[in-house]
């Protein structure tokens, strides 16, 4: 599916501006971005809900399909599993006998077998948004949009969600435009992500591209990327000029990268790796985590995020600390 | 804890019992005087019993039967009207958003807040206008004045509840407007229809005025064979011709609850 420079105006207000987007064959594009961003808007308008009121939405073949799956189920309530999952082949004109096998056949695909004579209401949250994919997946659709689907479960019903959708995707073989705020959704399913503020796609790369090089700092504060820091003031911690194109003018790196040091042990040895600078400064906050502690230091009125191994040593607030930062560890892009 | 939910048990006896005899007590003195003709004060119950009253409300002219039979036709065609008007306007206050919306909902829920007079004096003016109509279909044209307002106003509530949501799903499974009325929206709309029905055809039942305004007094409908009797002081008759013309509100009452029920088997009502 391609989108070529589509708009979408509601009310007088530009809510989709100008956006090119491929969607390629089995591809799996998470789309994200802040809320009013306008993405629902973009699966509504590719759905067929919304009017473009400008643009061009071309597909590979000659006419492709979609089918789209809401952040709530909106599976019809006075309807058993099987006539929802069955709707839309109703909707078709397709017999009742045959559309029934149809969707019985189905309801193995969405491990729901012996559930098809209960009403929705009878469903746990997790099998209501799995009735809602294979109402949507029974048409065979060239492209799945999924606006938020799995939003509202609870984390670990989430995460095996993922995964069987993930399975299925890849057994079935269609394309999914899959619109989440959840980091770690987007990770462990996209193929390439993209992300929008404002009604414009402003970056689409591979989950690890994204991390390594975010197009803009508004990009790098959307991912929550830690210690995100000026050139100048990186510049002042090697005490050199740094080496990088002059477009390069911030850097962040990973709390894990930062290593809390023993001035009176280290420092001299460390000092030797001229990769690395040594920031001093004083902690302000402490936190636990899984693996020891998260702390936040203050040094030259930046702040810095640093994780620490191992909870025998415990920070304490206003401690004089020292930090070093390996520089081939820094992630360098454009402001 | 005990005590408390012992305490709270008995006020809540005591809130059915008084709740009951309110809605029962006017029927004990209307079936009393349906079998006597005097009952003077301060006697706690009539000397003398007769059914003369019901024997008059089945002999000929009585018009009973007629006062009864009309009064349904009238409902019946009050309530076609409403239909057809009021599920397709409510469906479109409630989902659509357009200018002069507000105007629109106002005016179709005037009659609710314009003093009756105003009705009365408009409606007659229709009368007049309409004198070549069917004098059946002339008051039901009243009558859907009158009830218009009751029955959208249960109807739009409904289809705010539904929204549009189901509708989008139902758009994107490839379903026209019209499947999408047929097979979501009307199955969901029974519960609200029922008890908007319900009350079109107990509010057309129960008008005087607008019947012998658009009829010219010639449609005897149960409200206009009562009235002479009420207005002569005859309370024997008129307590006999109230009970009969409780008799089908109480039918419909059983049938709306009937009909609720085989609905509500499939449960859809009881979203968990």
């Amino acid at each position: 599916m391609q989108l070529e420079r589509i708009k979408i105006q509601i009310n007088q207000s530009i809510i989709i501006n100008s956006i090119d987007l491929q969607i390629n064959s089995g591809e799996i594009f998470v789309l994200m971005g802040p809320s009013g961003s306008g993405k629902t808007t973009l699966l509504k308008g590719i759905a067929g809900l919304i009017p473009f009121t400008s643009g061009k939405l071309r597909w590979e073949e000659k006419h492709g399909t979609t089918g789209i799956v809401f952040q709530e189920p909106r599976l019809f309530p006075h309807l058993t599993v099987l006539e929802n999952i069955a709707f839309g082949l109703r909707v078709k004109g397709i017999p009742a006998k045959e559309r029934r096998n149809q969707a019985l056949d189905f309801l193995k695909n969405l491990q729901l077998e012996s559930l098809e004579s209960r009403y929705p209401h009878q469903l746990s949250g997790g099998q209501q948004q799995r009735v809602a994919l294979g109402r949507a997946l029974i048409l065979k659709p060239d492209l799945l949009l999924l606006d938020e689907p799995f939003a509202s479960l609870d984390t670990s019903l989430r995460q095996d969600l993922i995964e069987w959708l993930s399975k299925l995707q890849r057994r079935l073989g269609f394309s999914i435009l899959w619109v989440t705020h959840y980091l770690d959704e987007a990770l462990s399913v996209a193929d390439r992500i993209g992300i929008m503020f404002e009604g414009a796609i402003q970056q689409i790369a591979a989950p690890a591209a994204l991390f390594q090089n975010p197009a803009t700092e508004k990009i790098a504060q959307f991912l929550s990327l830690p210690n995100r820091i000026s050139r100048k003031q990186w510049n002042k911690w090697f005490q050199s000029e740094l080496n990088l194109p002059t477009t390069q003018n911030r850097g962040w790196i990973d709390s894990n990268h930062l290593q809390v040091i023993d001035r009176d042990c280290q420092l001299r040895d460390i000092n030797k790796e001229v990769s690395s600078c040594i920031i001093s400064g004083i902690v302000t906050k402490v936190r636990p985590n899984r693996e020891g502690y998260s702390i936040q230091v203050t040094s030259e009125n930046n702040l810095l995020d640093v994780n620490t191994l191992g909870w025998n040593k415990i920070p304490k607030l206003d401690e004089k600390i020292s930090i070093i930062v390996p520089f081939e560890k820094i992630h360098w892009y454009t402001e | 804890m005990v005590k408390s939910l012992k305490s709270s048990l008995v006020a809540k006896g005591l809130f059915i019992m008084m709740l009951t005899l309110f809605l029962f007590l006017p029927f004990i003195p209307l079936v009393i005087w349906s079998f006597t003709k005097q009952w003077p004060w301060p006697l706690l119950l009539p000397e003398k019993w007769s059914l003369d009253s019901w024997n008059y409300l089945f002999s000929v002219s009585g018009r009973a039967g007629e006062g009864l039979l009309n009064s349904w036709i009238v409902a019946f065609l009050t309530l076609i009207g409403n239909l057809l008007i009021g599920i397709p306007a409510s469906r479109g206050l409630a989902q659509n958003e357009f200018k002069g919306k507000r105007v629109i909902f106002a005016i179709l829920l005037a009659p609710l807040f314009i003093p009756y007079t105003v009705s009365i004096i408009g409606m007659h003016d229709l009368a007049i206008q309409f004198d070549f109509l069917n004098e059946y279909v002339s008051v039901a044209f009243a009558h859907l004045l009158v009830t218009l307002p009751y029955f959208i106003a249960t109807i739009w509530f409904q289809f705010r509840l539904i929204g549009n949501k189901l509708q989008e799903a139902a758009l994107s499974l490839g379903a026209s407007e019209w499947k999408i009325f047929i097979w979501i929206e009307a199955p969901l709309l029974i519960p609200s229809v029922l008890l908007g029905s319900f009350l079109v055809i107990v509010i057309s039942f129960s008008q005087y005025l607008p019947t012998w305004i658009m009829s010219g007094g010639t449609l005897q409908t149960i409200p206009l064979v009562i009235f002479p009797f009420a207005n002569s002081g005859n309370s024997s008759i008129v307590a006999a011709y109230s009970l009969l013309f409780f008799i089908p509100i109480l039918f419909l009452l059983l049938v709306y609850y009937l009909l609720l029920r085989i609905n509500s088997r499939k449960q859809f009502m009881k979203r968990g």
